[in-house]
């Protein structure tokens, strides 16, 4: 093999040690940017809001491109108040961008040809009729950077069409071209070609021409564009450059056995899971068809296509669409609309005709394009020559001017957004879990400790703990850490959130840290709680994709009054959560989304059961949770009750004086798969120190079927339920601790507005 | 009845003979037969031929699903070589067979996992085009790793 491809490469090293990633940085330059990545920019995507950029132009649009003024226009940005019973399109004037503010930009004349994750691939057509420019920007960074010119044969069919589109896999921008020599009516069987070129925005140095931001003070001048929250950390997308990857600028031919479609007007092809879309049509079938590009293989195939509509009408038009994040066709007809929509990606009998519309109030000549689809079931379309913007209700087949439009206005852009899978997300992925055990070296409250790795070769016949020396941190060498108490609160992704605690000087500091990237950061301090009352849960929401940290705090011993807080990394600050009914036990175990604690109501007879609550990190509300039945045992009273999250399941520990009972949930949320996993008891176990004054807590099963459990003597066991024996792993000090760890290269830079140290 | 049979094409030009229903264990390939019936020759144009015969000769063995892992993982071990390796995972992922590219992935990281930065590049055929200072760089950002 000549050269190992990038996609190949990531799928390699995604599955090496974490040592050995770090090591191969080293190996050349290609490898280091591939595992060097940024998070941020997915995380925020996932959270950004979808609105329109619509273009407006000083005169009136006129069809004939050779024709048309010289005035690259205005950019508005609308915002789109998406709700489940209303929408409002909102548009601010403050918000839009002058392309005649720009020396270069000016007297050219723009189209867009597409739009992802808040880029826009923008294109010159100049009155010579050969020459291309691309441009992609960023309206909100006000960046842009321009493509290398692509020449193609004088007598090129005018109708060069493009894609934009970010690849899966590598999370590459790619625009590709296509251009015919001629229409296949013209050319019969000659195949068209279509070039690849590969915008690549991570790590290159900036070849793009940088657009001075605008100096208005205040709030008075345009600047309200820079403070609506950009889709791009503007850090991620300073890096925008060009550069022509494997094939050289546009050199990579690919043959086209068919005529993309397109229109003088829209350009653009949807671009929704890897694929740019195009109608297409070749010579021997008269049907339309549509065909894909897939921006990971740089190939184009034919797609399936819903079954042929309408017999014996005359279409006016198909177009493609993005509704939902389903692909969809539009077919026009006189006095006919069709939606159909494919539910089910690529599935070819997952078309759905969704909507039809036979009672347009105006007959349809032209074809119709989708720009978005909306909460409350509403469409919005724009016609192709007309200008017209315009809201259809599928439910009450009515039609309705949001009056966005006006008469120099005519291209409109739907912001889709994709989140490409980085590294960083495919080692997590395989990355296998192992644990961090934290010892004291002396028994005081003046010593930090130290984090030890220890790695698990976990199989399904044999276990084996190992611990590389070199792979530990010692907290006394960090300045911030010394002379305190640490404590770990939970982990999650590779991130680990610390509490610390001195008397003298009194610190009371909360941290998240990456050991794997050596960095930490500290969040604010909040002075309003008595000492040693803070409960902590850390965990990643799962609709959100964002870090949160939440915990409880009580102001006064007397009465119990608990408050909760929250803080979401990257945002700054923390935020008041009111009162919470329960005294919460240890720190949160994280598990689907929530954090798992065991609770009690401090308004409940001292001995009534404890109780399981959880916490939502998207909805950010403390619910009870279904516990494990109530055994009824000699002793008759739990003496300790712990929580564990081991290997995707919610397990329950109850330590009693004299047996330990493992519960394990089965389904998470059925009540009734709470299921008695183990029993350990005096009789069977006699290893260990009976009877128990402390608590049993589990901190991971393994494939072989044993435990690792840590007891009073802050040994670390290995207990095997079927042959009930008990090892010692000696892995852990006189004074230590553990918990599982899933190391990870997930930068804490990468949480923009948080000021990040290094160990 | 006889079972419907299709032809592969490698890069240089050999033709293959599959089952249909071995070779549609294939994303790929099934996707092509899906759309348009695959009546004629598949090209596979940067497959060579004798990757090609080891994809076809893994495809070819009928696999009870539970003894799938251990199959795919023994197919994978007997042909130890790296460059082999390398191209098999890249068939494979042309070719969009999940189970061999995990494996074949899998065996290369498992082979590299111990060799040093100078055999990883002779290994995978990569230059250094790192300066000293630029490594050193690294080594010290991530001094737990050396």
């Amino acid at each position: 093999m000549e050269d190992l491809p990038a996609e190949l490469t990531i799928k390699i090293l995604s599955r090496l040690p974490v040592k050995t990633i770090v090591q191969c940085k080293c190996v050349c330059k290609k490898w280091r940017n591939l595992i060097s990545d940024s998070l941020f920019v997915n995380i925020h995507l996932s959270i950004s809001p979808t609105g329109l950029i619509i273009k407006h132009h000083l005169c009136v649009y006129r069809t004939d491109y050779r024709l048309s003024p010289s005035d690259p226009g205005t950019r508005k940005w609308v915002q789109i108040e998406d709700k489940v019973d209303h929408r409002h399109l909102h548009h601010d004037p403050l918000m839009s961008l002058n392309l005649n503010l720009d020396p270069i930009l000016k007297n050219t004349w723009k189209r867009y040809m597409g739009l992802v994750n808040g880029l826009i691939c923008l294109r010159h057509s100049s009155l010579e009729p050969n020459l291309d420019d691309i441009y992609i920007c960023n309206s909100v960074t006000r960046e842009y950077m321009s493509l290398p010119r692509q020449c193609y044969q004088r007598d090129c069919f005018p109708g060069v069409v493009y894609g934009f589109g970010v690849s899966s896999l590598m999370g590459e921008y790619k625009v590709v071209q296509a251009f015919q020599e001629k229409t296949f009516e013209q050319n019969g069987d000659k195949p068209a070609w279509a070039s690849v070129l590969e915008a690549d925005c991570q790590v290159l140095p900036v070849k793009g021409k940088r657009r001075p931001p605008y100096e208005a003070p205040g709030r008075a001048g345009p600047s309200p564009w820079l403070s609506w929250q950009p889709p791009w950390a503007s850090k991620a997308i300073g890096h925008l450059s060009s550069t022509y990857m494997k094939m050289g600028c546009y050199t990579c031919l690919v043959p086209v056995t068919y005529e993309l479609k397109t229109s003088h007007q829209i350009y653009r092809a949807p671009f929704l899971n890897n694929h740019c879309h195009w109608i297409v049509s070749d010579s021997k079938d008269a049907h339309y068809k549509i065909a894909t590009f897939d921006l990971d293989k740089e190939t184009f195939q034919l797609f399936t296509s819903p079954p042929e509509s309408v017999q014996g009408k005359r279409c006016y038009g198909q177009s493609l669409g993005i509704l939902k994040g389903c692909l969809c066709k539009l077919d026009t007809y006189h006095y006919e609309l069709n939606i159909w929509v494919m539910k089910e990606y690529g599935i070819n009998n997952s078309w759905h005709k969704q909507v039809v519309n036979r009672t347009t109030q105006w007959p349809l000549y032209q074809p119709l394009y989708l720009i978005a689809g909306l909460k409350d079931g509403s469409i919005l379309m724009v016609f192709e020559n007309q200008n017209q913007l315009f809201v259809f209700d599928p439910q009450s087949q009515t039609i309705e001017d949001p009056k966005m439009f006006d008469c120099g206005s005519h291209v409109l852009v739907n912001c889709s957004r994709s989140v490409p899978a980085s590294f960083v997300d495919l080692h997590l992925s395989r990355s296998p879990s192992g644990l961090i055990i934290h010892d004291l070296r002396d028994d005081t409250v003046t010593d930090p400790g130290v984090f030890r790795w220890v790695e698990i070769e976990d199989e399904v016949d044999h276990h084996y703990l190992h611990h590389d020396p070199l792979m530990s941190l010692d907290l006394n060498m960090v300045p911030v850490f010394q002379n305190s108490q640490i404590s770990q609160k939970g982990s999650v992704n590779g991130l680990i959130c610390l509490c610390q605690y001195s008397l003298r000087p009194k610190v009371d500091n909360t941290y998240i840290c990456n050991p794997i990237t050596s960095e930490y950061m500290i969040l604010p301090r909040q002075q309003h709680c008595i000492e040693d009352s803070y409960r902590y849960g850390f965990g990643v929401s799962s609709r959100t994709q964002e870090y949160k940290v939440v915990r409880t705090f009580q102001k006064t011993l007397r009465p119990n009054v608990v408050e909760a807080e929250i803080y979401t990394l990257g945002i700054g600050q923390w935020r008041s959560l009111g009162r919470v009914p329960y005294l919460l036990y240890e720190y949160g175990r994280f598990l689907n989304g929530h954090c798992h604690w065991i609770v009690r109501n401090p308004e409940d007879a001292r001995d009534a059961p404890l109780k399981i609550c959880t916490f939502d990190l998207d909805k950010e509300t403390f619910q009870l949770f279904p516990s494990p039945p109530t055994e009824s045992v000699q002793e008759n009273r739990i003496d300790f009750q712990r929580l564990a999250v081991l290997k995707g399941f919610l397990y329950e520990i109850d330590t009693y004086y004299s047996q330990v009972i493992i519960w394990v949930m089965k389904e998470y949320g059925i009540k009734k798969s709470w299921h008695k996993e183990v029993v350990i008891t005096q009789e069977t176990n006699i290893d260990i120190d009976w009877p128990l004054w402390v608590p049993m807590t589990l901190i991971e099963v393994l494939k072989d079927g044993s435990m690792l459990i840590v007891s009073e003597d802050d040994e670390l066991l290995a207990f095997h339920p079927r042959s009930g024996t008990i090892e010692d792993t000696d892995m852990f000090g006189v004074d230590s601790s553990g918990m599982t760890y899933r190391p990870s290269f997930l930068k804490l830079h990468n949480f923009e507005s948080e000021s990040v140290h290094m160990f | 009845m006889s079972k419907k049979t299709l032809t592969l094409m490698s890069k240089d030009k050999q033709l293959f003979n599959i089952e249909e229903h071995l070779a549609v264990q294939s994303v790929t390939i099934r996707n092509m037969v899906k759309e348009d019936g695959a009546s004629s020759v598949i090209p596979l144009p940067r497959v060579d031929s004798e990757t090609l015969a080891l994809v076809i000769e893994y495809l070819n063995r009928q696999q009870a699903p539970e003894e799938d892992e251990d199959y795919v993982k023994k197919f994978v071990d007997e042909r130890g070589e790296i460059p082999t390796l390398l191209e098999l995972a890249q068939a494979a992922l042309d070719l969009d067979i999940k189970k061999l590219m995990d494996a074949a992935c899998m065996k290369v990281a498992d082979l590299i996992k111990d060799f040093t930065l100078e055999e990883v590049r002779e290994a995978l055929r990569i230059e250094n085009d790192r300066t000293p200072e630029e490594e050193k760089a690294i080594r010290d950002e991530f001094q737990w790793a050396f």
